[in-house]
Parts: structure tokens; sequence; C-alpha cells
């Protein structure tokens, strides 16, 4: 039998970095501009597990603050969410956080994990590590660098693994 | 100079030359500017080995730039100099076209007349559509490239069917982007509930997307399928559906035949063949009776079209007779459409009118329309008719005509005669004429009225004593004839006959009623000869002079006759 993928998702605002993380993370199949005419990108890559090989499909939605009701549709059958905010900006964080909000809504309590993006610039963000600790406690965090792919890998493979079998 | 310099000089010197050498040349390449010829041996050097990709990239720019420069400020050059390329390219375009455009009619023309071929415009006559579409439908070939089955919420794909050879793609991805796309399409212009993507095409590939509640089929297609591969799809939609209530969810729990199930109902191959075959297959047969009711109603129709049609014959055709041998009429055409007739002839202006022998031979609701031209006719009957009218001949001048000859009999003035005779050949339609028949009435005519004149004049019907009736009457019937005679002649001669009878007595008796015996005596014959040749006649109440004749002769009565003007034809 095939092994059938999942669908997960990046939510985040705008220019924290999720079309980065994903070239970064998956083959690209298609063209960036999908993501300003469409409003999104999809792309897929099979992770390594604890449980084994597992496919991804992963869905670059176009950043905003909210999702509108385009957005709202491309959820739906997702298995588990990938929130990503700019440790630079500490407003994008409240934001992933109001998308995983908005998403549960669709998709209920699905697994998410969320990438605080832009380490390479750590000096300057404005998300305190008290934050951090503080949203570990129900949500895994990764700190992230798309520039220089740290924690990449982990983070989607930490999602990969929480994703039902 | 200190010992420490000197040792620099002595350590150092090599270095410092060289770098000196190196400063004055960097000095002079960043001075110098270079000859034409330097520059062309440069790009030449550049534009080979591993620096040409190098050139490549720093020429793009410029070149691109000084193309759009020259296509704006040089036009002609440009197109002067695109050309020789533009034509050969062009003429191969063309010639490409042609040689397909040939194929197809190649392909048509040999399918125009074989049974595949005329099932084939069957079918083109059936559905409406063009003979060349149903000859490209059938003939052009098609194949399916890749089949995706596809969730329709999260996009995942169930299953996927492609055909060997092609090369490798991200199903997943590309099940995603055709879902993420159809929702941005369903939201951008579906507003309809319910309408989504359907199909979409690039150049001869085809995308046809078939939605199902659970399960959405997306098929690649190359080339130009026919109608019964969509209908194959949905039908094998349809199967998975009426088999998996839920593809994915039994897929990820590891359903029992789930997957040979979908291998076999997305199996391209056998896809593929349903398709044909469902192609290839006639028509559903239909109850036959609407079919020989809708047959015997078109006999019907045919048959009493064909007895309206050959009844409208048999009249066109009587009409046609009875026109063959119309006097000053040449029939050229006589057309029928509906109930409108229209007759097309020559027709001479002193011919009748054919218009009532046409009516009384076709139906009362027809409309007969007579198309006619004038033409001299040379039928007898018209040249007869033409030529009394142009001669002005009265009735009593019989004419003939025949073999165009003209044959004028009877008797006139000799002047007017010989006026006749030399107007007579100059009717059109006569070349000869004959008047050997036509006589001078001078001549013999007038001789023989006077003596009958005389004669007739000469009679006296006789009286009793003093009657005034006669007791005999066979001279007043002799008067009777002679005048009846003399009447014809008089006819003949074109005269008119003025008649006045008289009475006479001897010369016994009372003068007063000897003039009522002479009025009494003319009267009677008078009304006598009126009675018997139906013509007025004057009675005169007496002659003066009858009291001086003998006795017999003088109890009579007479007619006198006087000649009146000429009669008119």
């Amino acid at each position: 039998m095939s092994e059938i993928a999942r669908k997960v998702c990046l939510l985040g605002d705008f220019g924290v970095g999720k079309t980065s993380l994903v070239a970064r993370f998956v083959r690209n199949t298609f063209s960036d501009k999908y993501l300003t005419t469409v409003g999104v990108k999809v792309d897929s890559r099979e992770v390594a597990t604890a449980a084994g090989a597992r496919k991804l499909v992963v869905w670059d939605i176009a950043g905003k603050s909210a999702l509108d009701s385009v957005s709202q549709s491309y959820i739906r059958g997702a298995s588990g969410l990938i929130l990503v905010a700019d440790g630079t900006r500490e407003p994008t964080l409240r934001a992933a956080l109001y998308l995983q909000m908005q998403a549960r809504t669709t998709l209920g309590d699905v697994p998410a994990v969320l990438l605080v993006n832009k380490l390479d610039r750590i000096d300057e963000w404005e998300i305190k590590p008290a934050t951090l600790a503080e949203l570990r406690k129900t949500l895994p965090v990764y700190e992230t660098s798309a520039r220089s792919g740290d924690g990449v890998e982990k983070a989607f493979a930490a999602l990969a693994g929480d994703l039902p079998a | 100079m200190s010992a420490l310099q000197r040792l620099k000089d002595l350590l150092l010197d090599d270095e410092r030359v060289a770098r000196a050498r190196h400063a004055a040349r960097i000095e002079t390449l960043e001075q110098r500017k270079l000859s034409p010829a330097e520059l062309t041996a440069l790009i030449d050097r550049a534009g080979k080995g591993d620096t040409a990709p190098q050139l490549a990239l720093a020429l793009a720019e410029p070149v691109a730039d000084a193309l759009g420069e020259a296509v704006v400020s040089r036009r002609q050059t440009i197109v002067d100099a695109l050309f020789p390329v533009i034509g050969p390219a062009i003429r191969k375009a063309m010639a490409e076209a042609l040689r397909n455009m040939v194929a197809d009619l190649n392909a048509a023309i040999e399918s125009s007349f074989t049974p595949r071929g005329l099932a084939w415009r069957l079918e083109a006559w059936r559905t409406g559509a063009p003979y060349a579409q149903v000859v490209l439908r059938h003939t052009l070939r098609w194949r399916i490239e890749h089949l995706f089955l596809i969730e329709p919420d999260s996009g995942l794909v169930i299953h996927r069917e492609s055909a060997p050879g092609l090369s490798d793609l991200d199903s997943d991805a590309i099940a995603g982007m055709l879902t993420a796309i159809g929702d941005f399409v369903q939201d951008s212009v579906g507003r309809t509930q319910g309408a989504t993507l359907g199909s979409a095409s690039v150049g001869e590939h085809l995308l046809w997307v078939d939605e199902g509640p659970r399960a959405r089929l997306a098929s690649f297609i190359r080339g130009a399928p026919p109608a019964a591969l969509r209908e194959m799809l949905r039908q094998r939609l349809e199967q998975i559906h009426a088999r998996f209530s839920d593809p994915l969810a039994q897929l990820q729990g590891g359903a029992a035949g789930i997957d040979a199930a979908l291998d076999q109902a997305l199996d391209l191959p056998g896809v593929e063949r349903d398709a044909r075959a469902l192609d290839n297959a006639p028509p559903p047969r239909s109850a036959r009776w609407p079919l020989l009711v809708l047959a015997l109603a078109l006999l019907a129709l045919l048959g009493a079209w064909q007895i309206d049609a050959w009844r409208w014959s048999q009249r066109l055709t009587e009409v046609a007779a009875a026109l063959r041998d119309w006097p000053g009429m040449v029939v050229q055409e006589i057309s029928r459409k509906g109930d409108a007739v229209t007759v097309r002839a020559l027709l001479d202006p002193l011919a009748d009118s054919p218009a009532q022998a046409i009516a009384i031979r076709l139906p009362a609701d027809a409309r007969v329309t007579l198309a006619t031209r004038g033409y001299i006719a040379t039928d007898a009957a018209i040249v007869e008719r033409r030529a009394r009218a142009v001669l002005g001949l009265p009735t009593r001048i019989t004419l003939g005509f025949a073999d165009g000859q003209l044959s004028i009999a009877g008797a006139m003035p000799a002047a007017q005669r010989d006026g006749i005779l030399a107007r007579a050949a100059l009717v059109p339609g006569v070349l000869r004429v004959d008047a050997d028949g036509l006589l001078a009435t001078e001549v013999g005519l007038q001789a023989e009225f006077d003596v009958l004149l005389a004669a007739v004049e000469s009679l006296r019907v006789p009286f009793d004593g003093d009657a005034e009736t006669p007791a005999d009457t066979q001279i007043a019937q002799r008067m009777v004839a002679g005048l009846r005679v003399l009447g014809e002649r008089a006819f003949a001669l074109d005269r008119r006959l003025i008649l006045r009878t008289w009475g006479s007595t001897d010369g016994s008796g009372a003068p007063a009623r000897n003039a009522q015996l002479r009025a009494a005596r003319a009267l009677w014959l008078a009304e006598h000869l009126a009675g018997a040749l139906g013509v007025e006649v004057l009675a005169e109440r007496s002659i003066e002079e009858s009291a001086r004749r003998a006795t017999l002769d003088g109890r009579a009565a007479g007619v006198r006759v006087e000649q009146g003007a000429a009669r008119q034809p």
C-alpha cells in the first residue's frame, strides 16, 4: 500500500519567512508567483520520523494576519499546522497565535509547532526568552533560521512525528 | 642611509622593483583606451573557452537594450536584417500547415465514400456537428497521461495512475495546487453553489476534473479525446463512490482490497479501451413504432405531394395545349410555384387575351401572372385582322391569308381599290397580295343596279275600282323580290337606298275620294314592302299626274327608289 501524505499548512504574518523556510525544507515544484496570484503554493517532502518515513504536503499560504474565506478553504483537511513568527517583530507572534485560533475553528485541535524565525538575527529579537518559555508549556517552539537552516529540519520532523498515524 | 634602510634594500629590493613595475602597469592599463582591433580580439578571446558564459551574461543586458533601441530608431534596418530569416520561417510554417491540411483533406476524402465515412456523415447530420469535426474526433489520437484521485478537502492524493515513459512528477504537490486553484477559481468566479473548475487546456494538453462528494478525479490527457472518455471517467468515479464511502479514510485505515480496487477502477489501458468502445458503440436502439409512424407520415406527405404535382402537371399541359395554337401568341415558358402560375409569352397586340382560356383550366385559387412581350405574329387570323385594321376594309370585303399571301375579295370603287392594293403589300406579315376577287364596282355592278332599279320602279300593283287594297299581290311580291336584289347590289356599291311608294287612281270619281284612294294605296304598298323587307318605307300621299293615265294603269301603286349617301362600313 502506498504511503498517504499528510497535509500541513504554514501560517504566519507577512514577511516572517514562511516561503524561505519552505524553500529550505522542500523540493520546489512550483514558482513562488502562485503565492501572489492564487495565495498559496504547495510542495511536498518526505520526512523521517521515529515511526518511519512520512510524506508531508506543505501548503504555504500567503502571509496574512487573519484568514479570509479563500485561505479558510486552503487549510481544509490539514493534519497539522506550522505557525511562523519573526523573532525581530513581536507582533508577528501574536498574529501566529491568532491564526492558530482561527484555523482551529476549521480543523479542530490538530498538532502544531511554532517556528520563531530569523535566529541569525537573534541580537535584534523583540520576543523575550521568557515569553517563549511560557509558550513551550502548550506548544512546541523552535528557533529557526531560514538563512542558515538552523532548526528547520528539526521543527518539520517534530511536527511530522506528532501527526496521527 | 641608515643601516636599517640598507638592510631593507638588500632584503626587499626585488619585491620593491616588482611592485613598482606592477603599479606602473596598472596605471597604464587604467589610462589606456583599447583600439577597435584590440577590443575585437579581446571579445573574440573571451567568447571562447570558460569565459564564454560570462561574456554572454555580460553582453545580454546591453545587447537587449541595443536591439530594443534599434527597433525603435532603425526599424527598417532590423526588418531588412531579419528578412532572410523571417521568409524561410514563414514558408516553413505555411508548408507545415498546408501539409497538415492536405492530410486532413485526404483523410476526409478517403473516408467520404466508405461505410465508415457515411456513418460519420450520418452522425454529423444527427448531432448537428460539422462533418470535419466528426472526422477529426474519430481520427485524432489521444491518451491519458495521469489520473489523480484526490480527496477534495485536503487535496491529498488518494490514488494515482500514470502512463509509462513519462517523467516523474510530484503528484502530491500537483494535486494540492490543483485543489488550491480549484478553490481559488470557485471562490473567485464560481459563485453558483456547486460550480467548480471542470476543465482546463494548454496546447494539446487537457485537464478534466470530475467532482464527487468524497473524491475528485483529475485526468491529464494529451490529444483530442472523445466525449465518451469523459463519460467513462465519470462512470469510474461513480464506481469508486459506490464501493467506498470515504476512500481516503479507508485507505489510511488499511481497508482490505481498496488498493486493488482503485488500481482496477483507474487502470489506464482499461479506461482508454472502454472509452474507445463506448465512442464507437452504436446509439441505443429505441422503439421503432415512432419511426414507423414518422416514415408513414412522410410517405403520405410524399404521396399527396406527388398527386398534387401530377394534377398540376396535367393542368399546365392543358394550358400549354390551349395556348399552343393561340393566334398571335408564342408561349416561352409556363412555370409554377405553389399555386402561382406564370406564363411567359410573346403576344401580338391584335391577339385576343388568353387570360380567360388559362383561368378556366386552373383551380379557382390559382394566381396567374401573364408576362408578355410584344411581337408581330404571322398567324392567318392575326394577319387578316391586321390587314383589315390597317387598310380600313369594311366587313363586306372578305379576306384570306395563307402562306404569306393575302387574298381580298369583294367590290369597291376603282379608286379605293387601287389604294387598298397599294397598301396591302405593306401590311406586316403579308408577302403577296391576291386581289383577283376584288372588283371595281363601276364596271358591271352599276349597270346591273340601274337595270334592276328601272325594272322595280316600272312595276305597278293593280287595284280594282276604288279598292284600297289589291285583289292580287303577285306584282307586289315581285316588287319585294326585285327590291331585295336591288338592296344587295346597293350594298355592294356601298349605297343607301330610300324607298318611297306612291298610289294613283283613274280619272273617274270624286277628286277627294281619289286623293284618299291614292294615299291609301301608297300606304298599303309601303306597309307591305316594310313588312316583307324589314326596312322603313316612306309612303307618298299621291301622284299628281295619275289622273291623266289610262284607266287600268291609273288604278295602281308603285315604288320609287332614291339613292342616298354612302353607307358606313
